[in-house]
């Protein structure tokens, strides 16, 4: 990788025109030849990676804090300090992991910031947000048969509610391996920690989540 | 038996490529651990139908220009941090300035107070210094022998005085409304050019 090079804009990002998820996904090994023109200066380059890895980046901040609108505003960022550590970066990890990594810090400061924030305040998200639909989507989704919609809807309420009870450790291990299918080492280099940890965390974030399935189930 | 990590990197499918060859190559299952393995495999399935890896975020060309825009302001900036969520507060200039520059007066003005009485005597309250005699004196004329003026100024009271000594008593029957204009007028030159010193006070 070009350690050294500075990107610079030489060609605003955007105007190559927008690159959909579908056609970034037919070569899923395009993301190293694009961070190399990216970090040599190529706008387009790096407009390219962000349209190919900001639905797993939104997805991820929208399950870690259950916020909508922030996670938008949090998945700017993380593509803002992704452009300006791009330089910095070197392909010892896969870019959407480095990603995870930003990713990982983005969420941990919003959270340390909201906390500082809303100290000493009444949070009603805190009581409400069972009541609402977590995962309630503003875009518009894939049409699907009624049953298998409602089944599948009710699933996710139920698995939504369930992961916001964990702690944010837990969340985002079960986040990262279950749902974004990251390898142990990933998810250690992404939490900076061990792998006995991420084993750890993940055994007893899974056996909470299975037992507060149950509650769940059984509470009906 | 293999060791609790490969095991549990085996079960989640975390092994691959020639690390799976080497663990499949000395280890065999048993029916347990392959339910264990299923079980584990239909869990992922499960979560990753019902919350997606990946959601299309709202206005996603939107997200592309206003992250092209921040860059470009990066770039015409590079300084200047960006601030995608928000601009500096006030609350943080507050938190950290204000304190900073409250400090930093106080310690100015203590230095300066150390440096202005070391250059200065110090007056016991006690022992006044006597009032300071202005530069320039005015020459008193005293047509009469025996009597010795004085003459004090203030510039921080703005007064003079002119302190006779020898003068003899003054009558009761003299009438000083009649000398009060011409006083008013003249006022020191009737003083000093009195043919009967007196005290006038300015």
């Amino acid at each position: 990788m070009n350690k050294s090079s500075t990107p610079t804009s030489k060609a605003p990002v955007g105007s190559a025109g927008p690159v959909t998820l579908e056609a970034s996904r037919l070569d899923p090994n395009d993301d190293a030849r694009l961070v190399a023109l990216a970090q040599g200066g190529d706008m387009r380059s790096y407009d390219a990676l962000v349209t190919r890895h900001r639905g797993k980046i939104y997805a991820m901040i929208r399950n870690m804090t259950h916020h909508e609108a922030d996670a938008w505003d949090l998945a700017q960022e993380v593509f803002i300090k992704a452009w300006q550590g791009l330089p910095h970066y070197e392909a010892k990890a896969r870019f959407s992991t480095w990603l995870y990594r930003i990713t990982h810090n983005v969420v941990y400061d919003w959270s340390r910031k909201r906390k500082l924030d809303s100290a000493g305040e009444f949070n009603d998200e805190i009581f409400d947000q069972h009541r609402i639909d977590p995962a309630a989507l503003t875009a518009p989704g894939v049409a699907e048969a009624p049953d298998e919609a409602m089944a599948r809807s009710e699933l996710r309420v139920k698995l939504a509610a369930v992961l916001a009870k964990l702690s944010p450790e837990h969340r985002e291990v079960v986040l990262l391996k279950d749902v974004q299918g990251l390898a142990y080492k990933e998810i250690a280099d992404v939490m900076a920690s061990s792998i006995g940890t991420v084993m750890s965390r993940l055994f007893y974030a899974r056996q909470k989540l299975q037992s507060m399935l149950q509650d769940e189930y059984h509470a009906r | 038996m293999p060791d609790e990590t490969h095991l549990a990197r085996w079960l989640d499918d975390d092994l691959d490529g020639t690390e799976l060859s080497a663990f499949e190559a000395t280890f065999h299952p048993d029916a347990t651990l392959l339910a264990r393995r299923q079980a584990l495999r239909e869990w992922r399935s499960t979560l990753t139908a019902a919350i997606p890896a990946a959601v299309e975020l709202p206005y996603p060309e939107f997200f592309n220009h206003r992250l092209a825009k921040a860059i470009r302001e990066i770039e015409l900036n590079p300084r200047q941090p960006h601030q995608p969520t928000s601009p500096p507060s006030p609350a943080f200039w507050r938190v950290w300035w204000m304190p900073a520059t409250a400090v930093a007066g106080m310690v100015l003005a203590f230095w300066a107070g150390t440096q202005t009485v070391r250059g200065t005597r110090m007056v016991p309250f006690a022992n006044p210094a006597p009032a300071p005699v202005a530069l320039h004196r005015p020459t008193v004329y005293i047509p009469e022998h025996g009597v010795d003026a004085e003459y004090f100024t203030s510039p921080d009271a703005d007064a003079a005085v002119i302190v006779l000594e020898g003068v003899e008593p003054i009558p009761d029957s003299l009438d000083f409304s009649e000398s009060v204009g011409e006083i008013a007028t003249d006022n020191m030159t009737a003083a000093t050019e009195s043919p009967e010193p007196t005290e006038v006070t300015q």
